[in-house]
């Protein structure tokens, strides 16, 4: 450690390294999964309706989540120990969260580009009809951008559980649980046109805000907003939470 | 460089009991502390706040003139060692090295590979998979060779049997010559380390009972042996914190910082004087029941 | 080498003694660097500031003396110096306590010499 050190850069780094390397084996079950859905292409000839970007968002969305509740309990203790700062830790967390998200839509796109280059060989070309995100489907970079902010929103989510259990005990937790239940509801009332999928009579309300309207910088603004609140009350909360010497 | 740590007042509770109780004391580099307290003293629980893992409710910890909670400057520089429960960590010592040596300023990773073969445990061995005392030589091996400015040792003998801890003892001695640090050692097994601290704290009841260098703190304190009438006579007018009679002759224990004057008083009393070891000193101040009032 | 001590003096003095013993018995010789503070403790289990507080007053008599950053000599004629002192303080260590425990005994002076030579005598064969 010289006195360039920044202990910032190093944990975004390792925790990065570490979940996508999560991230990689996630990703390559999800590709088989499409994949092998997709052999009746051989027999049938008929291309599938359902891209790669397509296919894997709700599944992303799941998995970020649950990767967003296990580095908490795998390294926060172990990092405090080798003397990192809580301030640190999240801001490494936070920063690598975002990274991940980047990581899985790039990675993502990169094979879907892949397939579509190798086409002339395969004659296998999945043509998407359903989009991942129905409202900006006009456009690839407005798409890979929602995307990403909805799966950053997801891994909060699972952070806000493990905060809620690691530092409020079970009480805690089940009031994190609660309260993500809301937050994904309103990251899913913003971007999944009706698509709600955690509670379901968020649908009903949503005519009434009615996203679809609004332009996609709103949207994204929305989200950020959301984030921004989602990342305040994780501060709050790790600024001073006790260490457990488990 | 020299560091200075200052712990001011400092009071805990937890779960509105009262955990640490108004506890004050100073560290330097080169010397050695001995934290000694029975179970539940607070001994983990005050290593705890001086390591940042806690935030005390009253009073404050600094180092070197800063508050050392949350102080990027400073969190690297102070390691806390101790009984970590390991039963799902599946990586080996080396990855442990790695990660220190990135985080640890001084980190020696070539002297951590030369404990673990002095200790005995292997680094490619998933860390879950090795036996406590293992474990135990392995958390000492990180301590050791962090060489952080403060480095604070609770119960690391857990389980290490008496060779391993023989070696620990040797290293710690040569460590503290070669790189002189505040070194906090915690224990409930005072006869064994005695002689590594030159310091000790004893902490009772979630307060700092005992605050002294060691030599003073034992020469506080000694036995008196004689007929029991006469030893009774003698030690009315002393703080005695035990007493035992054998046979007839009596031998009493005083507490007093005013020795010099009560042992003359006792030995042209005619009465045998003796010195009484840390152990039994500490046996005798936090003894019996729920301890001394 | 004895690593015991007892509880009847301090440590550091007993330290001291411990080296003028080795000294006196010719285990450590003129010129000769002694053991190391830190080879003491783990060897006697005593503070090195407790060996360091023996070593001191060993420097101060002129029994040893210190070669900076290497350690601690036996200075020249420290035997001597040692066995002098000794023999100083022999009366009051040894031949007072011992007449104190024969007059609690009883014993005459005479019942005492005789019990000298006869150790003597014992001691030669």
């Amino acid at each position: 450690m010289s006195d360039g050190f920044s202990a910032v850069k190093s944990i975004t780094s390792d925790l990065f390294k570490i979940q996508m390397k999560w991230t990689l084996s996630f990703f390559s079950v999800v590709l088989v999964v499409f994949l092998l859905l997709d052999a009746s292409w051989f027999f049938t000839r008929q291309a599938p309706d359902v891209t790669l970007a397509a296919f894997i968002f709700e599944p992303s969305k799941i998995y970020m989540l649950v990767i967003g509740i296990v580095p908490w309990f795998a390294y926060f203790t172990y990092f405090i120990s080798h003397g990192v700062t809580r301030k640190d830790y999240f801001a490494g967390t936070a920063i690598s969260a975002a990274l991940l998200a980047v990581g899985l839509m790039g990675l993502t796109f990169a094979v879907s580009g892949l397939i579509h280059m190798i086409e002339p060989i395969t004659g296998y070309a999945p043509i998407g009809t359903e989009q991942s995100l129905a409202l900006i489907s006009s456009h690839p970079a407005a798409q890979l951008t929602g995307t990403m902010i909805v799966l950053f929103l997801y891994y909060l989510a699972g952070w806000i559980v493990a905060i809620g259990f690691y530092r409020f005990h079970i009480s805690g937790g089940f009031a994190s649980i609660a309260i993500v239940i809301i937050l994904l509801s309103i990251t899913d009332a913003i971007w999944a046109q009706g698509n709600v999928i955690v509670i379901d009579w968020f649908r009903h309300i949503q005519p009434l805000i009615d996203t679809a309207a609004l332009p996609f910088t709103v949207l994204v603004g929305l989200s950020l907003i959301l984030a921004g609140a989602a990342l305040t009350a994780l501060w709050l909360s790790t600024r001073r939470t006790p260490v457990k010497m488990g | 460089m020299n560091t200075k740590v200052d712990v001011r007042d400092v009071s805990l509770n937890y779960r509105k009991m009262n955990v640490i109780d108004q506890v004050s004391f100073t560290m330097e580099t080169g010397k050695t502390y001995g934290l000694i307290g029975r179970n539940g003293a607070g001994k983990t629980t005050l290593l705890s706040l001086l390591t940042g893992f806690r935030l005390p409710d009253a009073g404050d910890i600094q180092v070197n003139g800063e508050p050392l909670f949350e102080n990027r400057m400073m969190m690297p520089k102070v390691n806390l060692i101790y009984p970590a429960d390991y039963a799902d960590e599946s990586d080996n010592a080396k990855s442990y090295f790695e990660t220190a040596e990135k985080y640890r300023p001084h980190f020696d990773r070539a002297y951590a590979e030369e404990l673990a073969e002095k200790f005995g445990f292997p680094v490619k061995k998933p860390i879950n998979k090795l036996s406590t005392g293992m474990q135990s030589a392995f958390n000492a091996t990180l301590g050791l060779a962090a060489r952080t400015e403060v480095t604070l040792f609770d119960e690391v003998y857990n389980g290490m049997d008496a060779p391993t801890r023989e070696a620990f003892y040797q290293e710690f001695v040569r460590e503290q010559e070669r790189h002189p640090r505040i070194m906090v050692l915690s224990t409930h097994l005072v006869s064994e380390m005695d002689y590594l601290f030159d310091h000790v704290f004893m902490l009772h009841n979630q307060k700092l009972i005992a605050d002294a260098p060691t030599d003073e703190l034992q020469s506080r304190a000694f036995t008196v042996t004689g007929g029991q009438a006469l030893v009774d006579e003698v030690t009315k007018q002393m703080a005695v914190i035990h007493e035992e009679e054998l046979g007839g002759m009596k031998r009493a224990v005083i507490y007093d910082a005013n020795n010099d004057v009560k042992q003359k008083e006792a030995a042209e009393a005619g009465l045998g004087i003796g010195a009484v070891t840390l152990q039994d000193l500490f046996i005798y101040l936090t003894g019996g029941g729920n301890g001394h009032e | 080498m004895d690593a015991s001590f007892d509880d009847q003096k301090p440590i550091f003095i007993q330290i001291k003694e411990k080296i003028e013993d080795q000294i006196v018995n010719g285990y450590l010789q003129e010129d000769e660097k002694i053991p190391s503070t830190t080879q003491m403790v783990d060897f006697y289990k005593v503070n090195h500031l407790t060996i360091s507080k023996g070593m001191n007053l060993l420097a101060d008599e002129g029994v040893i003396y210190k070669k900076r950053g290497v350690g601690m000599f036996v200075a020249e004629g420290a035997q001597r110096k040692v066995k002098q002192q000794r023999k100083a303080s022999f009366a009051d260590d040894y031949v007072r306590p011992m007449m104190q425990e024969a007059e609690k005994l009883g014993l005459s002076e005479d019942e005492v010499n005789h019990l000298i030579q006869q150790v003597r005598r014992g001691d030669r064969g």
